[in-house]
């Protein structure tokens, strides 16, 4: 997993747990280009469309 | 002496505030709600103390400037403790501020709280191997039924005047630790007195912090940018990433080392998410959750003022009866009690049910779901979903709305969200909607006055973005897993709100329908109501109506009383048509803040700003209130 975004928000997901290398699970999206909400390690994080396509990720299955 | 409570959002700290401060602390369960700093003087076994509820920070180097406040007063306010609460069942991520924290060198205790849902998620922690790993006390609690909490303050007691030993499980790998040092040895060589720890502030200024940075000498900051570029080289990326996730690693360990994880119950939460969060059935249920509270606030509500209005009608006729009728005594003793009965059979009624349904709906941790579903919808008019929360805080009181902005990490986001907040009734105006539109022309209008207003703050939106506009930056937001909240804390947050009405505006109220009683004996009344007649002719109201106006300015509830005050008689429908009822709740609803909110405003938008949110607001009343006039006869009828 990559994230290419400011200081501010890459700081912002990271101490949520989001930071390069962990596994993150898709649990659902909003419709309008809502945001996704992510299952990182247990804590749920909603992410905003614009913000989610800066973290970039491989997917497994 | 000082005792700070802090920890990560939602880890549960209001709530231990609120077990020994005695209801004082707002708590609410998502991110940042306690941005005011709550704090309250208690006994701890005969010491006292000022214990402080800080707003939640998931780590030292903060993002928002709710974060940044938090901060600053740890880092300047000589705080003699740190109580860490912890959330048991995020141990892993927990830790890692608690890490942080431990650099500041103040004495500390780690409250591991939550251990209940730890335990249903399967993880099982031995406090004891964490104490012994961290060289810090950890005491088991679970705040919402209050275990473990009297343990704790003995042993905050106990830690006052020791701060942390070094620990040997919380060491950095080699290399990062050598560059800290280096930074270390560099600024305790500067002659300059520093009051922070060395080692905290060589921390931040490796992790490029912007406010450390900006305060540090200039020779301090080129020596951690050279040190972070070697780190750079070393690992191939910034400095900042590497200290963090060395810190990350850290806690991992410590985690590793003092839990063990067994299969976690399963969670019917879940089950709940799927239908709330739901692409389809999420709004529905959220239009739903909308119209049954409102339903349940005006049935509860006008139950209570059917039962309380007729006794304290009752009692007025009782004092009034040997006074006679036309004498000073009589003016001052009948406005008194109708200053009175405004507030006890009129406002609190309805204030009541609805600051309890809102703080619930705070408190059991939906409103990031309604974040969450809304955020797409918002992008349209140039917001996003966390913007949402201070603006459904604003249906209790636009104050802490305005403050709870300070989530927001952008300047114009603050200032759009603390401008739609204020224009959204709070409970002050949701009352006059009840009492007198919902009253009066029945539930529906009132549903529909609540509809057109969101109709306008969303154009508002739509034209504010329009003037400032700014690529939003997106919505990163914790959606916190669903908790019941516990009736003590409830009620705390009702009597929170509820204490500022009957402390202030209900003196306020009886003051001033004493004003009005006295003014109207000597027709003072009249030139108000003569300076203000352009207004009132404009919206088609009695011109009588023109001194509530300004007492709205006030307190918003106070326009309510008043206006039965000037029309002299209760029975409001009797005086005033179908469409005036509308169209004064509606000028009500719009027109400019009350005066604590314009102060909170000044506070976080500036006085211009300010200034420009008040003129706006009192031209959309007045068109809308005109624009009401004209529109509701064709279908009233009248």
């Amino acid at each position: 997993m990559r994230i290419i975004a400011g200081q501010s928000a890459t700081r912002q997901l990271a101490q949520l747990g989001i930071r390069p290398g962990v596994t993150l699970t898709v649990q659902r999206t909003a419709p309008l280009g809502g945001p996704v909400l992510v299952d990182c390690a247990g804590i749920m994080v909603a992410i905003g469309r614009g913000m989610a396509r800066r973290v970039g990720v491989q997917i497994i299955e | 002496m000082k005792i700070a409570l802090v920890g990560q959002p939602n880890c549960g700290k209001s709530t231990i505030f609120n077990s020994v401060a005695g209801y004082r602390a707002a708590t609410g369960n998502f991110p940042g709600t306690t941005v005011r700093l709550a704090w309250s003087r208690v006994r701890l076994n005969g010491m006292l103390a000022d214990l402080v509820d800080l707003p939640g920070i998931y780590s030292l180097t903060p993002t928002n400037p709710a974060e940044t406040a938090g901060r600053k007063f740890l880092l300047h306010e000589d705080v003699s403790l740190i109580i860490n609460v912890v959330d048991a069942s995020l141990l892993s991520r927990s830790l890692e501020l608690t890490l942080d924290l431990r650099e500041l060198g103040i004495p500390m205790v780690v409250c591991l709280n939550m251990m209940d849902e730890a335990e249903r998620r399967g993880i099982k922690i031995s406090s004891q191997k964490l104490s012994e790993f961290l060289a810090l006390p950890v005491v088991e609690t679970i705040g919402s039924r209050g275990v473990g909490v009297k343990q704790l303050f003995r042993e905050a007691q106990r830690q006052v005047h020791q701060p942390p030993r070094p620990a040997s499980l919380v060491a950095w790998n080699h290399d990062i630790e050598r560059s800290i040092r280096r930074m270390q040895d560099f600024l305790d060589a500067d002659s300059s007195a520093q009051r922070l720890p060395s080692r905290f502030l060589a921390i931040k200024l490796l992790e490029n912090d912007e406010e450390i940075t900006r305060e540090a000498g200039i020779a301090a900051r080129n020596e951690a940018s050279r040190l972070r570029e070697q780190i750079e080289q070393t690992h191939g990326r910034p400095a900042e990433s590497v200290i963090m996730s060395e810190r990350h690693d850290c806690a991992m360990r410590l985690f590793n080392n003092s839990a063990t994880l067994t299969r976690p119950r399963p969670d019917p939460r879940a089950a709940l998410d799927n239908l709330l969060t739901h692409r389809k059935w999420g709004y529905i249920f959220l239009a739903a959750i909308l119209v049954g509270f409102f339903w349940a606030v005006f049935g509860i509500g006008s139950l209570i003022e059917r039962a309380i209005a007729g006794k304290l009608g009752l009692l007025t006729a009782l004092l009034l009866f040997h006074i006679p009728k036309g004498s000073l005594e009589y003016s001052v003793v009948a406005s008194l009690m109708d200053g009175v009965r405004g507030g006890a059979g009129i406002i609190l009624p309805y204030l009541v049910p609805f600051l309890f349904g809102l703080a619930f709906l705070e408190d059991v941790g939906y409103l990031p779901r309604v974040a969450y579903l809304l955020d797409g919808l918002l992008h349209r008019i140039g917001l996003h979903g966390t913007s949402m929360l201070p603006i459904i805080l604003g249906y209790g009181c636009s104050v802490p709305a305005c403050l709870a902005t300070r989530i927001l990490p952008s300047r114009r986001d603050r200032f759009l969200a603390s401008v739609l907040a204020t224009l959204v009734p709070c409970s002050a105006r949701s009352t006059v909607i009840f009492a007198l539109v919902a009253y009066y022309l029945g539930p529906m209008w009132a549903l529909g006055i609540f509809c057109f207003n969101a109709l306008v703050v969303i154009l508002s939106g739509l034209l504010l973005a329009r003037i400032w506009p700014e690529i939003s930056a997106g919505m990163i937001l914790e959606v916190p897993r669903y908790q019941w909240p516990a009736l003590r804390v409830l009620a705390g947050k009702v009597w929170l709100r509820l204490r500022e009405f009957v402390v202030l505006s209900w003196p306020l109220l009886i003051a001033g329908s004493l004003a009005l009683g006295l003014g109207a004996r000597w027709n003072f009344d009249h030139y108000a109501n003569a300076a203000l007649r352009p207004l009132t002719l404009v919206l088609g109201l009695p011109s009588s109506l023109g001194t509530t106006l300004v007492f709205g300015v006030l307190r918003k509830e106070l326009a309510l009383v008043m206006l039965a005050l000037a029309l002299g008689t209760t029975s409001v429908a009797n005086v005033l048509s179908a469409t005036q009822i509308v169209v004064f709740t509606v000028f009500i609803t719009f027109y400019i803040p009350c005066v604590a909110t314009l102060v909170a405003l000044v506070r976080e938008i500036g006085r211009k700003m300010t200034a420009l949110a008040a003129a706006y607001t009192f031209v959309l009343a007045t068109l809308m209130g005109v624009a009401a006039r004209l529109i509701l006869p064709i279908f009233l009828g009248s």
